[in-house]
């Protein structure tokens, strides 16, 4: 909790109420505890991920120091399998719901959706304080399924909770299984609630709320980013609360949805559950489970066609199509989530289909990377911190949105299905890209959220070496993935004793390169930190319009007061993206500003 | 999405002032939309459910018919009439609403709240006969498994998680018109629109669960 | 507006290209099973059909909107200024003004078509027909009642158009997505 009274204290001057600012409704607070939520969710899972892989670089070596933390899971000093793949689960769950899907959405979108749009709050404030202590509630619940059971090991399904194993219980064998995964279905379907009614939150605000002259045409693209996930996240997260409710039916209610007849699990016959199928779990899932890959990456994708048109000082390079490609993103995302179950025994007709469209979401793709490109080309380039992460968002983007198309077809996932190419593959696009435009947007918005200036000098550091170390840690993955190294697995060959799969003896050199890559790149997060704490008290004083940028929330003071606009409504002239208009003073024409109207729009 | 951009450029001349900001594009304020969309999601969960019911259905070899025309159907079929019934007294207790009529809208609304509550006594009763034959969430009854032999145990597991959770959105509902209800006085004539829309996506939800439910379930004479 | 209109032009060619495209696939289909498919096909059929159907509705729309219908089918009708007109004349009464046009008989009127619909299923269900026919004919029933409720008792028809627009199809398409699961159920039916 201490993170939101920092939140609150450097927000708003001390006023004594602070429960009022707990509680609060106003959107901007709410913004900001969302933030506060992603990052302390995002320590949890990143140091979950150094642990996983210390264990996969030297597997069968013993530290002292696990003993300790996890008295159970590592007896000996040694991570044990169980262990690894309880930290793999949590690290995702984590990572994809409460970090990709919170912060650029429920943090930035929250803060600055209204304000880009000139409203003065959010359709429906209370409902979006419910929202995200309904999203608290839920990580409290998801904390508790690592600790209910047997101390620190939690569910070992993965992220994605596949069927039978999620559904058998305690037949399964496995500790964290029982009341572990109960606690992490719930917490899930909480989630969903949480996030629908957020969804419906940013889509009444975004289409009734806009003020006046903001038309569709001239809404910031990190608007249109927000507003499409919300749709995304609208009408995907009900099909895997309907999921959710039947996993939890056959995990307390002993039905057999998702469990097949004969089963045989843990050297035992089950007899007790017939006639489900694991591969409807797979379905409902993924239905949601795509369309919540672009409800990470959109909202990134928006924010970084914002800044980098703002520090391009260019117009942004095809605005509509921009507009009209995140819309086919976003449509064609809900017709593909097959393609994550190529190898399940699924109709092979309906993976040709799949295939299809799934290679057709790189021509939307390809459009909006041209347009950035395009953007930047010719341009006279401001490199501050935010652009330099924007364009890492691009580069990463298309590094592990080409891996897509190979995973994509369905000759080839044959052979590179659950492997550590996978791992690269989405860890590239989804985990850093993603993040990488959670970077930028800190960069570029903090000042507008604090009050004061980030440390450029030590920012640019942190992304040279990030951007390096995430290349470091997944492009070797690729080619272990190549190699066939399979996913999920606590180690591929154990030095020590000997052990797993000698085909891959050749890759060990890899694994420890990439450990120690990921040593680094997580060691170097803590400049970021720091960056943010000390910004947040001895930054330099912000001004109004530190980037020299066009949209609404830079006509506001930074920070914003309570009602954003002081209480008198903006009108608004011009496009979001007028930079260098020939013939105009300045070389960026605020959307407010009603000097040359009808240039625009 | 498509159909958005689709209206504002095919609509020029009346959409212009509509979709450019300061104006509410559907003109429909923020809860009637925020209504709507809730419903888009809301019936989305059903969909998923009932194509898993259909799914479990399908992929099954044999799957129980247990409910005879009479009084099983017959029974199912008056619960079906008292939601539809109490979807008209809810249409007459907006349109009172409306007027400013508010002590008829609250008639309407407090008739609504019987038949709802009807439906809600109805289906437990019938909850209450399958469970005394044996039926569970999780097996069938053994006399069951002698007329139809290999029949799924997804029946009775289908049967309760989706009448349950419709159950669970009457009772919401009825708690939700009870609080419009009491409270009238403080709520305009949209408040009662909305509760309305919410009343009826429950009815229309049972239209999808009442035929694949139970009249594809009729026992064979 | 010239630039508006080219963009129109383009999107609505695209969406009636795409729902032709959509036509082509089911016409494939049924050629490829020689016009004996088995219940997958229908379905394949079916949705490509919806699909189609989908893409198409906002040209038609247009094409009924700015009159193209009017100019191409029919000669001497009454001016397509109407259309215009009677949206005006909708605007400015407002929402309650609309509602109060709508009389009480109305619904009572749709109230006895959902009973008389609910009254057919539950007849169907006396006599017993095929369970395939049975399906067919109580999802098209459903759908009907489905399609008044929402018209009438939801008052989506007193709505405008915009709104109808955005809601409908996106139920429809993630509803129909879901059919997708039905081959591997059918699949699993024959691998038991």
């Amino acid at each position: 909790m201490a993170e939101h009274e920092v939140a609150v204290h450097a927000h708003h001057p001390p006023t004594g109420f602070i429960k009022k600012y707990i509680f609060s409704v106003d959107h901007k607070v709410i913004g900001i505890q969302y933030y506060f939520l992603a990052i302390f969710s995002v320590i949890i899972g990143l140091v979950m991920s150094v642990l996983m892989r210390l264990q996969l670089g030297w597997p069968g070596h013993q530290f002292g120091f696990l003993k300790s933390i996890f008295p159970i899971g590592a007896a000996d000093g040694t991570i044990s399998p169980e262990l690894y793949l309880s930290l793999v689960t949590m690290h995702g769950t984590i990572m994809v719901f409460f970090v990709l899907t919170t912060a650029p959405q429920g943090g930035f979108g929250n803060y600055f959706l209204p304000i880009q749009i000139g409203a003065a709050d959010m359709a429906f404030p209370v409902l979006n304080m419910l929202s995200f202590w309904t999203t608290f509630v839920a990580l409290l619940v998801m904390i508790g399924a690592i600790f209910v059971e047997s101390g620190v090991v939690g569910p070992i399904g993965g992220w994605t909770g596949y069927a039978p194993l999620s559904a058998l219980g305690e037949a399964s064998g496995q500790k964290g299984q029982t009341y572990g995964v109960v606690l992490w279905i719930i917490s899930i379907a909480i989630f969903c609630i949480a996030s629908l009614l957020g969804a419906l939150n940013f889509i009444t605000t975004m289409l009734n709320m806009r003020a006046k002259g903001m038309s569709l045409m001239r809404l910031p693209l990190s608007c249109w980013g927000w507003f499409t996930t919300a749709v995304l996240a609208l009408l995907s997260f009900p099909v895997l609360l309907a999921g959710g409710v039947l996993l939890l039916l056959d995990h307390l209610a002993g039905t057999s949805f998702f469990i097949p007849a004969n089963l045989f699990v843990n050297d035992k016959l089950i007899t007790e559950h017939a006639g489900g199928s694991p591969i409807m779990w797979q379905h409902l899932f993924w239905f949601f489970g795509h369309p919540e890959v672009y409800i990470a990456i959109l909202p990134g994708m928006g924010a970084t066609s914002h800044i980098l048109a703002t520090f391009a000082r260019k117009p942004i390079f095809g605005y509509r199509a921009m507009v009209y490609a995140i819309f086919a993103i976003g449509l064609l995302g809900f017709f593909v989530w097959g393609h994550h179950m190529f190898i399940s025994g699924m109709d092979p007709r309906t993976g040709m289909m799949f295939s299809l469209v799934t290679l057709t979401i790189g021509v939307p793709s390809a459009i909006k990377t041209f347009n950035w490109l395009g953007t930047l080309w010719g341009a006279r380039i401001r490199f501050t911190t935010a652009m330099l992460f924007s364009i890492g968002f691009v580069s990463l983007f298309v590094s592990g949105g080409v891996t897509g198309m190979f995973l994509g077809q369905t000759s080839l996932d044959l052979q590179l299905h659950d492997t550590y190419f996978v791992v690269g593959h989405f860890h590239m696009i989804m985990g850093v890209a993603a993040i990488f435009g959670m970077f930028a947007g800190t960069y570029y918005w903090f000042p507008k959220m604090f009050g004061r200036m980030m440390g450029e000098g030590i920012g640019k550091v942190h992304f040279w070496l990030t951007f390096i170390g995430v290349n470091a840690i997944f492009i070797p993955m690729h080619i272990m993935g190549i190699a066939g190294a399979p996913r999920r697995y606590a180690f591929h060959w154990n030095e020590v004793t000997g052990e797993g799969f000698e085909f891959l003896k050749g890759i060990v050199p890899v694994t420890k390169f990439v450990s120690y890559a990921a040593f680094f790149t997580a060691a170097v997060q803590i400049l970021f930190f720091a960056n943010l704490v000390w910004s947040m008290y001895k930054g330099k004083k912000a001004s109004v319009n530190p980037w020299e940028a066009t949209s609404l929330e830079w006509t506001v003071p930074s920070p914003p007061p309570h009602d954003n606009f002081g209480g008198h409504e903006p009108v608004v002239h011009h496009g979001p993206y007028e930079y260098s208009v020939p013939g105009a003073k300045t070389d960026f024409i605020m959307q407010t500003d009603p000097a040359i109207a009808e240039t625009g729009g | 999405m498509v159909e958005v951009g689709a209206h504002a450029t095919a609509e020029p001349l009346v959409g212009a002032s509509d979709w450019d900001g300061g104006a509410l594009p559907y003109r429909v304020g923020h809860k009637k939309l925020g209504m709507w969309l809730f419903i888009m999601s809301d019936s989305l969960t059903f969909g998923a459910l009932l194509i898993a019911y259909s799914y479990a259905r399908i992929s099954s070899v044999a799957w129980p018919r247990p409910f005879p025309f009479f009084p099983s159907i017959v029974f199912s079929s008056v619960m079906t009439l008292c939601l539809l019934s109490s979807s008209l007294t809810m249409v007459m207790a907006v349109s009172a609403a409306k007027k400013r009529d508010k002590k008829r809208a609250r008639k309407w609304i407090f008739a609504t709240m019987f038949f709802g509550a009807a439906f809600v006594i109805l289906h437990m009763i019938e909850w209450g006969h399958l469970i005394g034959d044996g039926l569970m969430a999780f097996e069938l009854p053994e006399e069951w498994l002698k007329i139809w032999p290999g029949a799924s145990p997804l029946f009775g597991a289908t049967f309760f998680g989706i009448t349950g959770l419709h159950m669970f959105h009457v009772f919401s509902g009825l708690c939700y018109l009870g609080i419009i209800a009491l409270f009238i006085k403080r709520f305009d004539d949209e408040d009662v629109e909305i509760s309305g829309l919410y009343w009826h996506f429950v009815d229309l939800v049972w239209m999808f669960v009442f035929p694949l439910i139970y009249l594809l379930s009729i026992k064979p004479s | 507006m010239e630039h508006q209109s080219k963009e129109t032009k383009f999107f609505n060619m695209t969406l009636l290209l795409l729902a032709g495209g959509a036509v082509l696939v089911a016409a494939w289909d049924v050629a490829v099973s020689r016009f004996r498919g088995g219940t997958d096909d229908l379905f394949f059929v079916l949705v490509a059909l919806l699909v189609a159907l989908l893409f198409a509705t906002p040209p038609i729309l247009f094409g009924i909107r700015t009159g193209w219908f009017h100019e191409k089918f029919v000669i001497d009708d009454e001016p397509p200024a109407t259309e215009a007109a009677a949206e005006a004349h909708a605007e400015a009464h407002g929402v309650e003004g609309e509602s109060h046009g709508v009389s009480n008989r109305l619904f009572i009127l749709v109230w006895i078509a959902l009973l008389g619909l609910t009254g057919l299923e539950v007849l169907l269900g006396y006599v017993q027909l095929r369970n395939d026919l049975m399906l067919t004919i109580l999802m098209g029933a459903s759908i009907i009642k489905a399609a008044l409720i929402m018209a009438y008792f939801m008052h989506l028809r007193f709505e405008r158009m915009s709104l109808v627009l955005t809601v409908v199809p996106a139920i429809v398409v993630c509803l129909c997505l879901m059919l997708i699961l039905f081959p591997d159920s059918f699949r699993l039916f024959h691998l038991r």
